[in-house]
């Protein structure tokens, strides 16, 4: 029951036409792929939510700054544990593979990132991004992990950062085998009772049985992740299908509140990786003792009495 | 919340929301005072204006929290919207409509985030959201009496 008047009747109009415009432009947000979305709220933290998002970091950095260092020289102690009992199968596969004739495998590098988990109700906590640098420009979807294990993917850049999901999310799927390789399988999340999310290991074969405390590891096949990467423990066993395949619970080797700063998997390139894999045949067989080749001859320093090759 | 003291209030709700908001991220129930400062907002705007402000908090939000961009944006904005029309058709001289207004409004638009969300749980429903809003009631109320201390 509003009286006319030209004033009222035009303000109005500019309340509709807010409103249309909302309208649309919420529309338009809603209708965005999740990487546009993401590149939208990349340049909000950036800019509107930049001095919130340094206070968040200084707080997290001053409260953990303690509790940090206690876990690094845990995590370090791990780690020299770790390269001293590999160091000499690293040499030995060096070996071997030069004796062979096999190129060093590509390995690729890593970046270091901190990571922002998403917050619970608006948003996904199982979700982060990750900021650091070069991010953006990996060849999504890698890996991302620590010292203790495996976090996460990587899915997609974030800004200058990168966004991805950890392990926890219902999206997520890892490759993994046992640490001596005999059993492989796939990791999943999965809601336990007690609504504590854990992994699943899916697809171990029926005959065999893993012990509990068994180290599960990336295999590193499809490329996503690097191989060897821990991804946990064997805790129980959750269900088998008769005849077919077993299923495993496993205690993950890291959680994703307890992680601040990680590592994301810059793998080597596609070339790379087929140059080292390119296989070259050995020289055919002989079929019969004459078409056996003569050996080259060998040269050998001459020695003290003076016989050479020939003597 | 016409007066440069509500203003005042509302961007003190709004910036301890975002730079306080991890404390009480881990809380089964904690105060929103993102929702109390858009609800308090709503009621001292023409209604295009409350949804204009909705929607730029919205946008935050999501940016913020790392969730759906339109849904949060279009939610916000028809919150700040029926927060300005509810309070033309529910007018009150009472001091305790804008606190009961709080309550409800807060109540309703988190169950409603919670759909968007993924779902609402019954604990959710009938315990978590309910202390929320009174907490954020309450909370709105304090900011208000600290407010009052300095700015007249």
């Amino acid at each position: 029951m509003t009286l006319p008047g030209g004033r009222r009747s035009g303000r109005r109009r500019g309340d509709l036409a807010l409103i249309i415009t909302l309208l649309l432009l919420g529309s338009l947000a809603s209708s965005l792929s999740r990487a546009r979305q993401s590149q939208v709220e990349a340049v909000v933290r950036a800019t509107i939510l930049f001095p919130v998002i340094q206070l968040h970091r200084a707080s997290a950095e001053r409260s953990a700054v303690g509790r940090r260092a206690a876990a690094l020289q845990e995590e370090r102690d791990s780690l020299v544990t770790a390269m001293a009992r590999f160091r000499a199968v690293a040499e030995q596969s060096s070996e071997l593979r030069d004796l062979s004739g096999l190129a060093d495998p590509e390995l690729g590098t890593v970046r270091a990132a901190e990571v922002y988990a998403g917050r619970p109700r608006i948003g996904d906590p199982d979700v982060f991004v990750l900021r650091g640098t070069r991010l953006a420009d990996l060849d999504f979807p890698v890996g991302v992990f620590t010292g203790r294990g495996l976090v996460g993917v990587a899915r997609a850049p974030h800004g200058s950062g990168a966004r991805g999901e950890f392990w926890s999310h219902t999206d997520f799927r890892v490759s993994v085998v046992t640490q001596d390789g005999s059993v492989s399988g796939i990791a999943r999340p999965v809601i336990r009772d007690e609504g504590q999310t854990i992994l699943l290991l899916e697809g171990a074969p029926f005959q065999g049985d893993i012990p509990a405390g068994t180290g599960l590891v990336t295999t590193g096949i499809a490329g996503v992740y690097p191989p060897g990467i821990p991804v946990g423990v064997v805790r129980e066993l959750a269900s088998e299908e008769a005849g077919w395949m077993k299923s495993y619970y496993v205690e993950p080797a890291v959680l994703p509140a307890e992680t601040s700063v990680v590592l994301a998997w810059d793998r080597p390139s596609l070339d790379s990786l087929m140059s080292v894999a390119t296989y070259e045949p050995p020289p055919p067989v002989a079929d019969s003792v004459d078409e056996i080749p003569a050996p080259a001859a060998v040269e050998t320093p001459p020695d003290s009495t003076g016989a050479g090759p020939d003597a | 919340m016409r007066s440069r003291r509500g203003w005042v209030v509302i961007g003190l709700l709004l910036l301890f929301h975002f730079a306080l908001h991890p404390l009480w991220t881990g809380w089964v129930a904690g105060p929103d005072l993102l929702l109390g400062g858009l609800l308090l907002g709503s009621l001292g705007l023409r209604a295009s204006r409350a949804a204009a402000l909705g929607f730029v908090l919205g946008l935050l939000e999501a940016s913020m929290s790392l969730g759906p961009l339109g849904p949060t944006m279009l939610l916000l904005a028809a919150t700040g919207y029926a927060g300005s029309w509810l309070r033309d058709v529910f007018y009150s001289d009472s001091a305790r409509f804008i606190p009961a207004f709080l309550v409800v409004g807060v109540f309703v638009v988190q169950i409603l985030l919670g759909l968007i969300g993924g779902g609402v749980s019954i604990e959710s429903a009938l315990i978590y959201s309910p202390i929320s809003a009174g907490l954020t009631a309450v909370l709105c109320w304090a900011s208000e009496k600290f407010v009052a201390f300095f700015v007249a």
